[in-house]
């Protein structure tokens, strides 16, 4: 080579061997002096010209050829890419005996779907999801052999060799993710109008291939071949949706790890004997999964928590922060007690309670009397109502159940109270409110309240039996406050009195 | 004069010098084992020829060169530098650098190296399709 460069620059070393001898002379005429000179400023100027125009030239060369490479390496595994582009010599790659877990999977009725896409929605469906997969097949460092439409074929263990064990649990856990971003995609799918959801099968086997280039002079693959390569394409075949089948001696390496159904015995084509096949089915543990999610549905709760990157601080506040959320939706902060679409939710459980069982049901409005007049701010009223609340809640049995109807307006379940002791169970809870002083703004005063009472009776609406208990109130209310009403809830009977 | 004709092969390109012709075309892709040994019968082949031109004759030299090394490019250069002296001295030579269609890359090479010549006619030509 160092010859062909040599001459390449013949000429200009003839120049600089002719200025190197003229100045060997230390006697030089100087019209010969000038003479060289401009010979070499020609030559200089030229090779100036050349040395530019050339490193542009191999400048532009170098980018497309990093192009190229670029183009190229989509095209063939990233392993295989690596391999060829640092290899110095012009080595192929021998064929070879080695152990390997090879992977295959395919989309289950594709040809069907494929039939009645455009082409152009078909190629945009199937990039969507060969680039989901093939991400997944380099997390987990799987050699891509190729695609075949929506098949992928996988294989662990070359170029690069780890251990039997790892490739199989590697090529095992990468199916598992797999399969988990089939659920993604059908949702995606789905959004973007495709009707059939289409789900993947997958097969794995492990054994001795031959792996190296196959092919002519002029096109080479390089690709395994073997018999568990057929295992796993007929595993892949013979699995239902959804499902990962792998052999047996597939199974032998990962059974520490993953846990697989009982085992199946098959019998596969271009195989005599018949096939012990394992269906994986998850991974032991939370190992690779620390992701924990709450998604209750029902009450539109839907959390996620990481614990690799969580602390136990944020932790205890996520947990708080709904705790909080769940109280406030049920309740009324300034009492404590169930709110008002919480507390009559709860009285209609207590009516079919009551139909079911046919057990007595009371129920009661409590009003705080003259709430309004008394001239404070809304927390010092709001402080006043916490407190009757609290003496409502003492006086009541453990089983009665009190809310916040209102403003100045309590509701009381009483499950097991009939007709009979309403009257007295409720004008008890009334005489409590009049006999206990409480401190409003610095002042010790008394407070009162009106009740409204009645029972539970059978078929009436839960609409009805407020109106009859808003009826007692009204009629307590009238006859000046600090009193008892109470009156049955049928509608026959709506204006008899008990009192 | 004898033409040069050079077959073309794996790393080397197709030289058909035709003198009766006044065509001079460097067709394929070069990045030959040996550069300078295989374009010295080129560079002879040309002196011959350019010694003999007449003034008011013709020539077109057409390169479509596809890949080539940066040996070749140097090659190039001296190639083009004598048909610029020649240009220089009133010979009528054209230099016609061919390029396929969407080759932005070839067409750049056209263009480095034309920026380098003053005398010589250096056209960019796209290749139409077949």
């Amino acid at each position: 080579m160092s010859t062909d460069k040599d001459s390449l620059f013949s000429k200009e070393r003839v120049i600089v061997k002719s200025a190197e001898n003229l100045l060997k002379n230390s006697d030089i005429p100087l019209e010969t002096l000038l003479g060289s000179y401009r010979k070499l400023l020609k030559g200089y100027k030229k090779l100036l010209r050349h040395a530019t125009t050339l490193t542009r030239v191999s400048d532009n060369q170098q980018r497309k050829l990093n192009t190229l490479l670029e183009r190229l390496g989509r095209y063939v595994s990233f392993q295989l890419f690596k391999k060829i582009a640092e290899e110095k010599d012009d080595n192929e790659i021998k064929a070879r005996r080695t152990k390997l877990t090879v992977f295959f999977s395919d989309l289950k009725d594709f040809s069907y779907t494929a039939s009645h896409l455009e082409g152009e929605t078909l190629s945009e469906f199937l990039n969507s999801y060969l680039e989901t997969m093939t991400k997944i097949v380099i997390k987990w460092g799987g050699t891509l052999d190729k695609y075949m439409g929506d098949a992928i074929m996988v294989f662990f263990g070359d170029p690069e060799f780890i251990s039997d064990k790892d490739h199989a649990i590697r090529c095992v856990k990468m199916a598992i993710e797999m399969r988990e971003q089939m659920k993604g995609l059908r949702k995606k799918w789905y959004k973007m109008g495709y009707q059939e959801p289409l789900h993947s099968r997958m097969g794995i086997a492990t054994g001795y291939c031959t792996v190296g280039n196959f092919g002519s002079s002029e096109r080479m693959d390089y690709t395994i071949i073997g018999s568990p390569v057929n295992l796993a394409s007929r595993l892949e075949t013979a699995a239902d949706v959804d499902e990962i089948f792998i052999s047996h001696e597939t199974w032998g390496y990962i059974n520490d790890e993953i846990i697989c159904d009982a085992p199946l015995t098959l019998n596969l084509k271009g195989f005599h004997q018949q096939i012990i096949a394992h269906k994986v089915l998850y991974l032991k543990g939370n190992d690779n999964n620390d992701v924990f999610c709450i998604l209750d549905e029902i009450r539109g709760e839907n959390i996620e928590i990481d614990f690799s990157s969580i602390s136990k601080n944020e932790l205890i506040r996520i947990i708080k922060l709904q705790e909080t959320l769940k109280y406030r939706a049920i309740h009324d902060l300034t009492t404590g007690l169930m709110n008002r679409e919480a507390i009559l939710k709860r009285l209609e459980v207590e009516m079919s309670r009551s139909e079911r069982e046919s057990n007595a049901l009371g129920v009661a409005l409590i009003e705080i009397d003259t709430l309004h007049r008394i001239e404070q701010s809304d927390a010092v009223l709001e402080d006043v109502v916490r407190k009757i609340a609290e003496i409502i809640c003492t006086a009541i049995r453990d089983y009665d159940i009190c809310g916040r109807f209102d403003e100045s307006v309590f509701i009381l379940i009483s499950p097991g109270t009939g007709i009979d002791t309403i009257p007295c169970f409720f004008d008890r809870i009334r005489k409590s409110v009049e006999n206990k002083k409480i401190l409003v703004h610095g002042h010790q005063m008394r407070m009162t309240v009106s009740v409204g009472g009645t029972c539970y009776e059978k078929k009436i609406t839960l609409e009805s039996l407020l109106q009859a208990v808003e009826a007692a109130l009204s009629k307590a209310r009238k006859k000046g406050g600090n009193n008892v009403e109470c009156i049955r809830s049928s509608i026959e009977c709506f204006n008899k009195s008990y009192s | 004069m004898e033409n040069l004709i050079i077959e073309e092969t794996k790393f080397s390109p197709s030289i058909v010098f035709d003198g009766e012709k006044h065509s001079l075309s460097i067709t394929g892709k070069s990045y030959p084992e040996n550069t300078s040994v295989f374009y010295a019968p080129v560079f002879s082949w040309l002196e011959d020829y350019i010694e003999k031109l007449d003034d008011n004759q013709e020539v077109g030299v057409n390169i479509e060169l596809i890949y080539f090394n940066s040996s070749s490019s140097k090659v190039l250069l001296d190639f083009f530098d004598i048909l610029d002296e020649a240009a220089e001295d009133g010979k009528s030579i054209a230099v016609n650098w061919i390029y396929e269609e969407d080759d932005e890359d070839s067409l750049e090479f056209g263009e480095e190296f034309k920026e380098d010549y003053e005398s010589l006619t250096f056209n960019l030509v796209e290749k139409k399709p077949e």
